[in-house]
């Protein structure tokens, strides 16, 4: 049986009276026999950066799309996502599609198939600014260099009558985010944006999300199963594991003293530079989830694991450090 | 120490571009040397396009060298043809970035072990499903995995199968394209230590090519940054790592982005976000 209370306010204290952008409760999705997510609850507010880091299998990415009602057609959702104060789950297709790419832009991690190979950069961008603006083509096509200029591209007018296969994977994803922007979305949801990418291209791209968020106030729930770019980004990390959110906290406090097992060893598993030895692996496979969660999904992999972990999904607990799923989290400090 | 694997000028253009006639010449690899040690890690590092994956390649003999030489205990592999290239490809086997491509999904494990033993000829056909297994076990598996497909297995699961193929011909030298960059974090570190593991027990060589700066230091006991398909520096981990020479070297040491957010909190500046947060 899974608990869960609100999730409680995290890194600064916030009043109540501020809405969250994005509010997501109690969330589950089902894909034929398999729990892809387990209740999860979380929210955005607005001008925040958000990550959302989980290994392959997490429920991160089928989060992502349950938002923005992507999720195949056999998959039940029951829960609740709103926007703005607006329900998103069991609108209209028609309505979703003006919220995609209307108040939450998107950013993929494979520019390429995001974009149309034979149509030209700015017919791409002209062609979604019309459908979000009532605009003189002349117009739009003055605004769609404006926004590669704002992506940091340069010669922009130039670059508008370039095909997609004309650029770099890093002009193209500047392309994609510049696209993400037409409709001067409030969130911004980036899944995986710079896994394609080289390091020394990702840290543009990094920089450059950090700077369109800073700019224009938008909030960015950036989704990867990289802590290295979580940590160079975001304000607040939410920490996913078998469909459950396992861990959040402000990302300095996740970073210091991860309080669940999984965050932990996650930290300790990856490659620093300028550090010796052996690396330190995480036994075990990645959580697969068949049929209905029963047990904590990282217990067979969890060097604390107890008899309760296994029969039962530990309920959320929530302090002034964050929210955590564990029935033995490590203590503050400790890591 | 001494080399086993010794690289000479070694040069490799592609004709790129649109059309026929019209294209252009890429030099992929231009003018690289090294020598790998006997028993050590060789790691080249770098981004796309520089050149690291087709040196790999040429050094397994999967593409053709324009020029240079690639030498394996003295012996030049670059023009074997025939009986001799067949030799020579037992002692030097590659483990692909992909498991899930590298695997053919219509064999069983103990028949994609077993391929190379049979081909071989390593052990009577009697003896081979057996090696098999014993090869599954070096690699963490355990010998029932025989009997089931590659697609029930996870992606690190996959990397272990792939590894127990190259390691199943009994080769000297390992060509390790990106073996760990497909799999999750948790994981990485898990066919790493393997790795580590496999080649103190069977005394392997390693070349080792990955874009993981962080990953190349920890793994490597010499490393090659390349370039636009140059070596343009190379050394010990802890001579790249501490005092970088080329310029190169030091903008990709600074790209690595690193797992303390209070590190960043230093480079770039919040205030303007801070204005707009709640």
């Amino acid at each position: 049986m899974l608990v869960n209370d609100a999730p409680g306010t995290v890194g600064q204290p916030r009043s109540t009276a501020i809405e969250p952008l994005l509010s997501i409760r109690n969330l589950a999705v089902h894909i034929g026999q398999t729990a892809a997510v387990s209740e999860i609850s979380l929210d955005i507010f607005r001008g925040e950066f958000l990550g959302v880091v989980g290994e392959s299998g997490s429920g991160k990415s089928v989060t992502a799309r349950a938002v923005l009602g992507l999720l195949p057609a056999h998959a039940r959702v029951t829960g609740s996502i709103t926007l703005d104060g607006e329900e998103l789950l069991g609108a209209s297709d028609q309505r979703l599609r003006r919220v995609r790419g209307g108040k939450i832009g998107l950013v993929f991690q494979d520019a390429l198939a995001a974009l149309d190979p034979v149509y030209t950069v700015g017919d791409q961008l002209v062609e979604a600014l019309l459908a979000h603006h009532e605009l003189p083509k002349k117009e739009a096509r003055a605004r769609a260099a404006d926004l590669l200029a704002e992506v940091r591209i340069p010669q922009p007018v130039q670059h508008l009558s370039r095909y997609p296969h004309e650029l770099s994977g890093g002009m193209r994803q500047r392309v994609v985010i510049a696209s993400a922007l037409i409709a001067d979305p409030a969130l911004i949801l980036a899944d995986e944006p710079t896994t394609a990418l080289d390091v020394t291209v990702q840290r543009q791209v990094l920089d450059l999300i950090a700077e369109i968020s800073a700019s224009r106030g938008t909030a960015v729930m950036l989704i990867t199963h990289d802590l290295s770019v979580v940590a160079e980004t975001c304000d607040r990390v939410t920490v996913f594991y078998g469909g459950l959110l396992v861990e959040e906290a402000a990302a300095v406090t996740l970073f210091d003293s991860p309080r669940h097992p999984y965050t932990s060893a996650l930290l300790r598993s990856l490659p620093r530079l300028g550090t010796q030895g052996p690396f330190e692996a995480i036994p075990g496979s990645p959580a697969q989830i068949r049929g209905e969660l029963s047990s904590c999904p990282f217990a067979p992999r969890c060097s604390f694991v107890t008899e309760d972990c296994t029969t039962h999904v530990p309920r959320e607990h929530s302090d002034a450090h964050g929210r955590h799923r564990c029935l033995r989290p490590l203590q503050s400090g400790s890591t | 120490m001494s080399s086993i694997i010794e690289v000479r000028h070694l040069c490799k253009s592609f004709r790129s571009g649109r059309g026929l006639g019209k294209g252009s010449i890429s030099r992929a690899v231009d003018d690289v040397s090294f020598t790998v040690e006997r028993g050590t890690t060789f790691g080249l590092v770098g981004e796309s396009g520089s050149g690291k994956s087709t040196t790999a390649r040429i050094v397994v003999r999967l593409l053709d060298a324009d020029s240079g030489n690639v030498l394996l205990d003295g012996q030049e592999l670059l023009g074997l043809r025939g009986r001799e290239l067949f030799r020579v490809r037992r002692r030097v086997q590659m483990v692909f970035q992909d498991p899930f491509a590298s695997l053919d999904p219509r064999w069983k494990v103990g028949s994609l072990v077993a391929e190379g033993i049979r081909i071989h000829k390593l052990r009577p056909r009697a003896e081979q499903p057996d090696r098999a297994a014993e090869i599954l076990e070096l690699c963490g598996l355990s010998a029932d995995v025989a009997r089931q497909y590659p697609h029930e297995f996870s992606g690190g699961q996959r990397q272990r199968i792939g590894i127990a193929r190259a390691l199943a011909v009994e080769p000297e030298v390992l060509v390790l394209d990106e073996p760990v960059s497909a799999l999750d974090v948790s994981i990485q570190a898990q066919i790493l230590n393997l790795l580590a593991e496999l080649q103190e027990r069977l005394s392997l060589t390693y070349v080792f090519i990955s874009h993981d700066l962080a990953i190349v230091e920890r793994f490597c006991d010499q490393i090659a940054v390349m370039s636009e398909g140059r070596i343009v520096e190379r050394g010990s981990p802890q001579t790249l790592y501490n005092a970088p020479a080329h310029e190169y070297t030091r903008t990709l040491l600074s790209a690595v982005p690193v797992p303390d957010p209070r590190r960043r909190r230093q480079r770039v500046p919040r205030e303007a976000r801070d204005e707009v947060r709640p």
